[in-house]
C-alpha cells in the first residue's frame, strides 16, 4: 500500500477514534465511530483483504442501525440522553489505557523482526474452507448464539412487562417515601425556626 | 517508503488504547458499547496488516480468517451489549454507569 494513503487513513482513524471516546454528545460519538469504522474498512480493503473490509464495514453499522432503530421506535430515547461526558474515574482510566498502550508499543518494538514467515498463496475463502474451518464454524455458532442471547435478554414478553411495571411501581413508591421524608424534615426545621419567634412574641 | 507490519501494529495499539480509555471513562452505557466496538476493531487492523505486509504477504491469509472472526465477535458483543443496556434501562431507568454501580439488587 502507498505510504501516503496509509498515513492519511491512519490519521483519520486515530482522530475519529479519539472523537468517539471524547465526544460529549452521543450523536457526535456515533458519527465519529461510523467514520472510524469506515476508515478502518477502507484501510483493510486497501491492504488486500476485501472480504474482511466488507464485514468490518457492514457488521458494526448493522449493529448501530439496529440499536438506533430500537432506541427511536422502542421508547428508549432516554437511554441516549446526554450524560456526563466522562465517568468519575477518568484519570484512573487514562492511566490504565496509557499503561496498555505503552505495553503494546513496547512489545511491537521489541518484536520488530519477529513477524511470521511462510510460503504459498490462497484466497480467504479457501483458507476458511480448508485450513481454518474451525474459525468459520465457531464464528457462525458465535453469531447465532449471540443474536439468540441478545433476543433473549432484550425480549419484552408478558412476564418481563409485569416485572418492569412492578419495578417501576417500587421505584415510584420509594421516591414518594423519600419526598415525604424530606417534606417532614423541612417542616420540622421550619417549626424549629418559628418556635423562638413565637416564644418571643 | 513502504508500509510494514510495524505501522499496522502501531496504529492498532493506538486504537486499542483509545478503546480502553473509552470503556473505562465513558459514563453512558451506549458510549461504553461504542468504545468496545473500537476495542474490537483494533486487532483487525493488526491481523490484516501482518497478513498482507512483509513476509506475511507471501502466505495464505490465515490472519484474515481470524480478523473475520474478530469482526463477528464485535457484532455479537454489540448485539448482546445493546440488549443488556435496554434491559438495564427498563429495570433502573438509568444509563449512567456510575449510578448503576450504586443500585442495590
Amino acid at each position: 500500500m502507498n505510504a501516503v494513503v496509509f498515513y492519511i487513513l491512519a490519521a483519520l482513524i486515530v482522530a475519529a477514534s479519539a472523537a468517539t471516546v471524547g465526544a460529549t454528545r452521543l450523536r457526535d460519538a456515533a458519527a465519529a465511530l461510523t467514520l472510524a469504522v469506515t476508515a478502518i474498512a477502507i484501510l483493510t480493503g486497501a491492504a488486500g483483504a476485501p472480504l474482511v473490509a466488507v464485514a468490518q464495514f457492514a457488521v458494526p453499522l448493522l449493529c448501530a442501525g439496529a440499536a438506533l432503530l430500537l432506541i427511536r421506535r422502542g421508547g428508549y430515547r432516554g437511554l441516549a440522553r446526554p450524560a456526563r461526558a466522562v465517568a468519575r474515574m477518568r484519570w484512573a482510566g487514562a492511566g490504565v489505557a496509557a499503561a496498555f498502550g505503552a505495553l503494546l508499543i513496547t512489545v511491537f518494538i521489541t518484536a520488530n523482526d519477529g513477524w511470521h514467515a511462510g510460503s504459498g498463496t490462497a484466497s480467504l475463502i479457501t483458507v476458511l474452507h480448508y485450513r481454518t474451518p474451525y474459525a468459520l464454524v465457531i464464528a457462525v455458532i458465535l453469531a447465532g448464539a449471540g443474536v439468540a442471547m441478545a433476543l433473549l435478554i432484550g425480549r419484552t414478553g408478558d412476564d418481563e412487562r409485569a416485572t418492569d411495571e412492578m419495578l417501576a411501581a417500587r421505584r415510584r413508591r420509594e421516591e414518594r417515601v423519600q419526598r415525604r421524608r424530606e417534606d417532614r424534615e423541612r417542616a420540622k426545621r421550619r417549626r424549629g425556626e418559628e418556635t423562638p419567634v413565637e416564644a418571643g412574641a | 517508503m513502504s508500509v510494514g507490519p510495524g505501522h499496522y501494529a502501531a496504529l492498532s495499539a493506538i486504537v486499542f488504547t483509545l478503546g480502553i480509555y473509552g470503556v473505562l471513562t465513558r459514563s453512558n452505557l451506549v458510549g461504553v458499547l461504542m468504545a468496545l466496538i473500537l476495542l474490537f476493531a483494533a486487532p483487525v487492523i493488526a491481523l490484516v496488516g501482518f497478513t498482507h505486509t512483509g513476509m506475511g504477504g507471501s502466505q495464505p491469509p490465515l490472519g484474515d480468517a481470524f480478523a473475520l472472526f474478530a469482526v463477528v465477535g464485535s457484532g455479537v458483543e454489540g448485539a448482546v451489549g445493546i440488549a443488556i443496556a435496554l434491559l438495564v434501562w427498563r429495570r433502573t431507568g438509568s444509563s449512567d454507569v456510575d449510578e448503576l454501580v450504586e443500585v442495590e439488587g
